[in-house]
This record gives structure tokens, sequence and C-alpha cells, in this order.
């Protein structure tokens, strides 16, 4: 049962319907993914790769696969220019080796499931049957594969005109570190490491390619991306195409998590080929190939040092950290970056400094996946923050009690660089109120109080509450809005909803500004023909950015109305108010003019582009930071080293909340993706570079009755950085839940002395399986 | 998709339509009735018989229809996703999927409704646990199941449907 207090319910946009505008079709199965298009003349492409991580590229025997019954053209990097170009990166790092995958291998595949050649066949088992007849002649390569020997010097190496495997390295912190440690009472260090993990949305990637110029474009591209935008502006840098010839629409997406936000080099190949062939072209990853080219996330390993007094008191804050980037280095250093930044979590802390190096191996390259590296970030921290109290023999909820940020605080200056310049400064919070909620909603006195008498009996019972940060928001984004022909309201976002609920938050955002019906207007999203700009749906930056862009946008065009009304109804501006859909003279009933009339005048006279806005929210300061407290209650059977997830309470402070039922989903949906993180997810690799796990079985996401009952309580503290006083809510809930399940697991086994700084968690090695608590 | 040489005759009743169709011997039920059919509201999420978001009604009970030949379907009764509501008028499992938020991206949803259908039909009372049993074979990314298993157990004859959000 979700709880919800009267503080939070006052920020509330109250939601006319209760219902989510965009289930009707998708609970009817009308929804549209791209694997749904149907394009007549339609070709099927099947990508050739290598099975593993590190190969010299001799040759491609292309004869057989050539006379399959169906195969209609067969290519390989050097048939056309593009294929063999380098996919840009978005950022650059001064310094960096920055090595960028090209579409399809050249001399060398980097990493299993690197594409050396692409059949293009009839049908998708056309492709698929020409694509097992084509020989990849490769040379097998030593493999780099574990991220510490990686720095070794007699390692293997990635690439073999580099010395070593280190892309770069990057420094970060404030304040005096060496002296903070020379002061200190205590100093405790701690290795931790998180496998990598993938993204493993339930849509496998898939691309359309439509080169027929029937919508004014010369390539139309449809692809569940994150990032439309970003997609668009690599397919032209690639192909020496302007942005406003290639058209990017993402149709309903089946989940993103980050990795889909990426431009990936099936897409640009297929551009490409259509482009020269002239036919529309698909192609459809099966969840293998998705399992193994989706760009993965995590792959860390971190030693860090904490400083503090007798008092527990933090004086400062050390980590090296080990980032495995895979073969390329398509997002730079983002990820470690956000790790890094959320080591400063919602504490206050006097100093710190970061390594942060950034390593090759032959594998998948990574990228941010729900939490980006802050996840990490915080995980360590509060793990830090556990083994100091252990170590002091102090509670750990005291110690953070000690050390958290006081509602007075804010605007809280870390004194840590921002990437944009300046320093970051957190906008808002009531950390302290949102340990304490968490602590007595979950019983933790008597939990701990009754631990003793529990382990008497046989049941091992641990308790783990911990602090999460999430900075969210980034850049700018545009909504615009044009009212139709038939009276109704067209309201268009740049960036597209891949399962968060846009269509409803935005358009009621939207329609409560412009004193319109929700039920009037029209969402759409993610197609970069109707919106020109947008950055992309990931950093839980949409309800922040977007989301102020849609009501600067409801504001703007009910002041659009008023004015196009206040012409028919010869009546000021100032004097005509909105009343369901008819526009009203004040004080003046009967003097009014419904919506519909009004757009069919307007559209008779050709004056209908009067009532159309475009607003773009780019504020001073784009980033808010979410915060607050989960909390988890395990059960352990140290003989079958079963975990039992019994309570599990998330406190979120996301600021104003658009649409509790929408924010609820996702924080439901980030705790279970943070539990398969915890208790069970890795993307395995063999001595080759070969993945192993690359199916469902062998990378088992959670299932139902592995998730429990997520109890969810909200307390608001509005950001003051942006007009609505929205901070974001897509990640909170895989960020908090790492480092909150590692100490209930701890708790519960601390007779068996275990330590739960390795994710996922394994006891005596074997893989856990967590059960669900009975749901009453 | 030109049928090879050795395609082979089926006849289904597909959403209360008999079809008539040649299909490949090697082809998927799934293929079928996305390609040949136009019901892509059946999705293919796995390749290994894991996700669920496949599943129809083969002659009334739940089936992962990415694990069936067509071939294997003649004289059968298949009930898609689309085929369970008619008019704007939505069955009660989709009524309550909508009521309690318990999709997000969609993906996973017409395999989660059908098995619920499936699961009603059976046992029109289930517990929580039976409830989770029962979407064992369903995967979902987005929604950690919280709200899916509320919407599922709103349906549940001895619930006394909670209505609106909870
Ligand atoms: S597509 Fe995954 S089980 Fe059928
Ligand atoms: S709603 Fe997205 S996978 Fe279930």
């Amino acid at each position: 049962m979700t709880e919800f207090d009267q503080g939070a319910r006052v920020n509330e946009i109250r939601h006319e319907s209760g219902s989510r505008t965009e289930h009707f079709r998708l609970i009817r199965g009308d929804g549209r993914f791209t694997a749904d298009l149907r394009i007549a003349g339609l070709l099927h492409a099947a990508f050739v790769r290598s099975p593993i991580g590190h190969a010299r590229l001799v040759g491609v025997s292309t004869q057989e696969a050539h006379q399959c019954p169906g195969v209609e053209a067969v290519f390989t990097s050097g048939e056309l220019p593009a294929l063999s170009a380098q996919l840009p990166s978005p950022f650059e790092i001064p310094g960096f080796d920055t090595r960028l995958q090209s579409v399809l291998a050249r001399e060398e595949a980097r990493h299993a499931g690197e594409a050396a050649a692409v059949v293009i066949g009839t049908g998708a088992q056309e492709a698929r049957t020409g694509a097992t007849r084509l020989e990849l002649e490769l040379i097998p390569l030593p493999a780099v594969i574990d991220v510490e020997k990686a720095l070794l010097p007699d390692s293997p190496r990635t690439y073999s005109d580099a010395a070593g495997n280190l892309a770069g390295r990057l420094t970060r912190g404030f304040g005096d570190v060496d002296s903070a440690f020379k002061q200190a009472q205590r100093v405790v260090s701690r290795r931790f490491s998180a496998a990598r993990a993938a993204g493993a949305a339930m849509e496998p990637r898939c691309v359309v390619v439509d080169p027929s110029g029937s919508d004014g474009y010369a390539l139309t591209v449809y692809e569940g991306t994150q990032a439309p935008h970003a997609v668009r502006r690599s397919i032209a840098k690639v192909l020496g195409l302007a942005d406003k010839d290639v058209r990017v629409v993402a149709p309903d997406v089946g989940g993103g998590f980050g990795p889909k936000g990426r431009t990936y080099p099936e897409t640009v190949a297929l551009a490409a080929i259509a482009l020269a062939i002239g036919r529309p072209l698909r192609w459809e990853a099966s969840r293998s190939e998705d399992l193994l080219t989706t760009f993965h996330g995590r792959g860390l390993v971190v030693q860090a040092d904490i400083a503090s007094d007798e008092q527990g008191h933090v004086l400062g804050l050390r980590a090296r950290l080990i980032q495995d980037c895979g073969a390329y280095l398509p997002t730079a250093a983002v990820v470690p970056l956000n790790t890094a930044q959320h080591l400063l979590g919602p504490y206050r802390i006097p100093a710190c400094r970061f390594d942060l190096e950034l390593v090759y191996t032959n594998k998948t390259p990574i990228s941010p996946l729900r939490g980006g590296g802050r996840e990490l970030g915080v995980f360590v921290l509060e793990r830090m923050l556990d083994h100091l109290a252990d170590a002091l023999d102090l509670d750990p909820l005291e110690i953070r009690a000690r050390n958290l940020l006081q509602p007075e605080d804010f605007p809280y200056d870390t004194g840590y660089p921002s990437r944009a310049g300046g320093t970051v400064v957190y906008d808002s919070g009531q950390y302290p109120a949102c340990l304490e909620t968490a602590k007595a909603l979950v019983g933790y006195d008597d939990l701990c109080a009754a631990q003793e008498v529990d382990r008497q009996a046989g049941i091992y019972r641990g308790v783990g509450i911990s602090m999460f940060l999430e900075s969210t928001g980034l850049e700018r984004e545009r909504a615009r809005a044009e009212l139709t022909p038939g009276g109704r309201v067209q309201l268009m976002v740049g960036s597209p909803s891949t399962g968060q609920g846009h269509a409803t938050s935005f358009s009621q955002v939207f329609a409560r500004e412009a004193r319109l019906p929700i039920s009037l207007i029209d969402y759409r999203s993610g197609d970069t023909h109707l919106v020109d700009t947008g950055i992309g749906t990931f950093a839980s930056r949409m309800a922040v950015i977007a989301g102020n862009a849609a009501a600067a946008a409801g504001k703007a065009f009910r002041e659009r109305l008023r004015e196009a009304a206040s012409e028919e109804l010869e009546a000021a501006a100032f004097d005509i108010d909105l009343a369901g859909s008819v526009l009203q003279v004040a004080g003046a009933p009967g003097r009014g003019i419904s919506l519909e009339t009004l757009a069919g005048r307007l559209e008779s006279r050709g004056h209908l582009a009067k009532v159309a806005v475009d607003e773009e929210f780019a504020p001073e300061r784009p980033t808010s930071f979410a915060g607050g407290a989960h909390a988890a209650v395990v059960r352990i059977d140290p003989e079958l080293r079963s975990i039992e997830i019994e309570r599990y309470v998330v406190v979120h402070d996301c600021g104003t909340i658009l649409n509790q039922a929408i924010v609820d989903g996702q924080i439901h949906g980030g705790v279970a993706h943070g539990l398969g993180n915890a208790l069970g997810e890795a993307l395995l690799y063999a001595e080759d570079g070969s993945l192993i796990s690359d199916s469902f079985l062998l990378y088992p996401i959670p299932r139902a009755a592995w998730v429990p009952k997520i109890e969810v309580k909200h307390l608001a503290s509005p950001s003051p950085f942006n007009p609505l006083g929205v901070k974001g809510a897509g990640e909170g809930g895989t960020i908090g839940a790492l480092a909150t399940i590692a100490r209930a697991v701890e708790h519960a086994l601390a007779p068996f002395d275990v330590t739960c700084d390795d994710l996922p968690i394994r006891l005596h090695d074997s893989r856990l399986v967590p059960h669900a608590a009975n749901r009453q | 998709m030109t049928p090879a040489d050795s395609a082979i005759e089926v006849r289904l009743r597909v959403n209360g339509l008999d079809r008539e169709i040649d299909v490949d011997p090697c082809r998927l039920l799934v293929e079928v009735l996305r390609d040949d059919l136009g019901l892509t509201g059946a999705h293919v999420g796995c390749d290994s018989s894991q996700c669920g978001a496949c599943v129809v009604l083969l002659n009334g009970l739940a089936a992962k229809a990415c694990t069936v030949l067509a071939a294997q379907c003649n004289e059968s009764e298949v009930t898609t996703i689309e085929g369970l509501s008619s008019g704007s008028e939505l069955h009660r499992v989709q009524a309550a999927f909508q009521e309690h938020h318990a999709l997000q991206c969609g993906f996973c949803t017409p395999g989660m409704i059908m098995t619920t259908v499936d699961l009603l039909t059976t046992n029109p009372s289930p517990t929580e646990a039976e409830i989770t049993e029962a979407l064992h074979g369903n995967l979902c990314r987005c929604t950690g199941y919280v709200n899916i298993v509320r919407a599922v157990l709103s349906l549940a004859a001895h619930s006394s449907s909670e209505g609106g959000e909870g």
C-alpha cells in the first residue's frame, strides 16, 4: 500500500481522470512498437558478428551467403564508405585515448558481438540463414577480460598500438584531503566491485529505415530509442547528410533504462545500406543479440578510504575508481563521473579526492544504465558509512544522522566541481526526516531488539537502511502546442516516453496551466519532425525539464487563445477566461465561444497558426537533486542460502509530484531493477571474451515472485530551481536499493561475518535466489 | 514472404474468425500471427521461451506463441490480445490493468493480460502467491510487478475491489 502524506498531497497536481492517457492503446494490443511497423517492399538485415572478444579479421567469405535463396545483398565494411566510418562521440575528453567503434569491424573485432558483415534478405529468416553461411576468417587474439588485470604491465592489450589499456585518468575533488586523513582518529578502507549488468528492456532493439522520401526526408528512421535527435545527428554526420534530411521517430518504446539512449552501429549500417539500395530495411535483435550488443552498465571496482573523528563525523573521503569501459568509449567518462559525484551523497563531506581510471577491455561498451553510475557512488558511500559505524561501534543510522545535511543547509554548495562549470549545488531536501521516517515505518528499533531472540530460534533476520541522492534534470527541452482545426490541442515534446507516462504527466501540466480539460489534449513526442530539438529521455530529466517546458507552453497557449477569442468576441483579452472548452467573457454570460467554433473560424481565415506556441525550458540551474531513504528487511536461510525480502520501504522526495501513480510506478520498477543488480544480475564473460550470460536463463532478471510489495512514502521538498518544483524520479529506486540490501543481508548474517561489498551479493559463492515474503 | 514449396495449409479460428493460411512448417505461431495476420499485439521479447511477451490463448489456455509451430495449431482456436475486447469496451482484466497503472512501456502487457485471463479462468480467486506463481513465465522490466499483482488481486473473486489508485 502506498502511503501519501498531507505535505506531499498539497504539491501534487491532481489528475482529472485517474487513468493514464497512453494505457488504452497498449492494453488493447494497439501499441505501435518499431517491430510492429509494416512497410511495403521491406527487406530484412542480419548481422554477422565475432563470437569472441578479440580477433584479427583476415577475410570474409561471402560467396555461400550470396547463393542462399532470398539473400539480396551482402555488405562488409569496405563496401560503402559509411560502413567503415566511426560512430561519432557526443563528448570528447582532452588528453584521453578515445577509441570509437566503426560501423562494421575492419581489421579487428574487439568485443564479442561486434559486427563485421550484414546480409540483406527478403525475409528475416532468409537474412539470418544467409548470415549463418557467411564466414568470418578470424584469428583469435588474447582477450582483456578482468579490469584490474588489464592495468598490469604484462596484460594483453585491447589496442595493439597503445601502451596499455588505460583510456585516461581523471581526478575530481575539493578540500584538503591529505590533512583530513592526517587528523583523522579513524580511517576505514574497503574494496568494492559491481558486475556488468544489462538494461534488458523487454523490447529488444529494432530499427526500420525508409529511404522512400515519401514524407519529404531523404531518410526516415524508426527506432525505439530514448534519444531520436542524437541518433539523427549521428546518422547525418556519418552519411554526410544535413540534420534536416533525416527524420528519426521513436514509436512506442518498450523500455529504455539508459542503453537505448545511444546510437548503435546497426542503426547507422541500416541507414547507409537503405540509402544505397533504395529499399526500406529492418533489423530486429534477438534477445541474445540484445544482451550481447546493447551497451552494458556497471562494471566497476572501487578502493575507498573514509576518515572520521571518534564520533563518526566524516572528515574526508578518498577513492580510486576503475571503470571497465569495454572496447570503445561511446559515452566518454559520463558513468564514472556520475559515480564519483554521488560518492558525496546527502552528507556534509569537507574534503574528497576521487581518482578515476577508465580502462579498455574486450567487452561490449559501457553506457549509463538505470542510475547511470550514481547507484554505485551511493552504494560505496553508504557501505563505507556502515563499515565506519561498525568500526566505531555506532549504530549505522546514528552515524548517518550525524553527517546528514539539514533542511536549513539548502541550497547547499558541495564544493565539488560541476561538469557544466562551477560547483555542484543541491537544491532542496529533508534528509533527516527521510531517515527518521524510514526508521519508524520499518520498525528498526524493534527489529534490532528482536534479533537475538530470533537467532536463538534459528531465524536470521536483518534490516538495512540507507540514504540515496539522485542528480536529475540536465540541459534543455522544448514543448510545442497547436490548436487543431477540430478544436483540439496537439501538445508535442521532443524526447520520447519509454514507459514513463509522459503523455499523461505533461498533458496534465499543460492542461492545468492552459485551464483546458486534459481530454482535449493529444500528446505526441519522439519525432524529430514534430519538434526539432530534444536531448533525450534519461538522467530522470524529463519531468524536470520537459515538465516545465509543458507548463510554460500551457501558460503561453492560454494567452494565445484569449487573444484569438478577444478578436472574435470583441472583448479585451484579459476579460476572457476559459471554462471547460469554452472561452467566456468575464461577467457576461452568453458571450462565449467554444474552442471548436473558434478553431473553425480561425481555420477558415487561415489564422489557425496564431494559436500555436513553442516554449523551451533551459534553466540556469538544470540539475535538481531527489533523495530519500530505503529500508529493507530480509530473512535468510543460511542452509539454503536463500534471501527472502520481507519488507521494502522507500521514503522518497522528488519535490512536486506531477502524477503520483506514475512516480510510484517508477519507484517500484527502479527498486526491482536494483534488487536484480544486488542479488543476481551479472553479465559473465569466458576467457576468450565470449559472453556466457546471453539469455534470460543465464541472465535472470527479477520475476514476479522475487519482488516484494514495495511501500512508498513521499516527503516533498519542492526544488527552488524550477517553476514546478520538480525533481526527477526515474532512478532513485535503483540507486537506493543496492546498499540497502547489502546492509540488510550483512545484518542478518552478522554471526557469519559476511561482508557484502561485491555486487551481486553471493552467499558462499553460490547464486542466490531471493524469495518475496508472503504478501498479505 | 513467399511460402516455401513445402508450405502446408493451416486452418485456425483467430479471434472468432476462420482463417486458412499456407505456412512454412518451421514458422512459429507468433510469426504467423504478427506477420501474416497483422496481429502485432503479441510481442517477441526473447528467443528462449522465458519472457511471456508472446502469450496468447490457444484453445482457451495461455500458451507462449513463440514455442508453438503454426503448423501444430491446425483446427485450433486462438485468442490474441486484440480479440479480448470488442469496441471501446475493455475486458475486465484490461480494465484492471488500466485502473491500477499495471503497465509502463506496455511491451509485456499483452502477455501479462492473457496469462491473467487464463489464471482467472482456472482459478477465479487466486491468492497473491498463486498470482506471482502464475506470472512466473512473464517478465516485466518496468513495473517491478507491484501494480500488476495489485491489478490481478483486485479481480480475484474474494477481493473487495479496491477501486481507484491504492
Ligand atoms: S517471446 Fe519470450 S517467451 Fe515467447
Ligand atoms: S511495462 Fe515495460 S516491460 Fe512491463
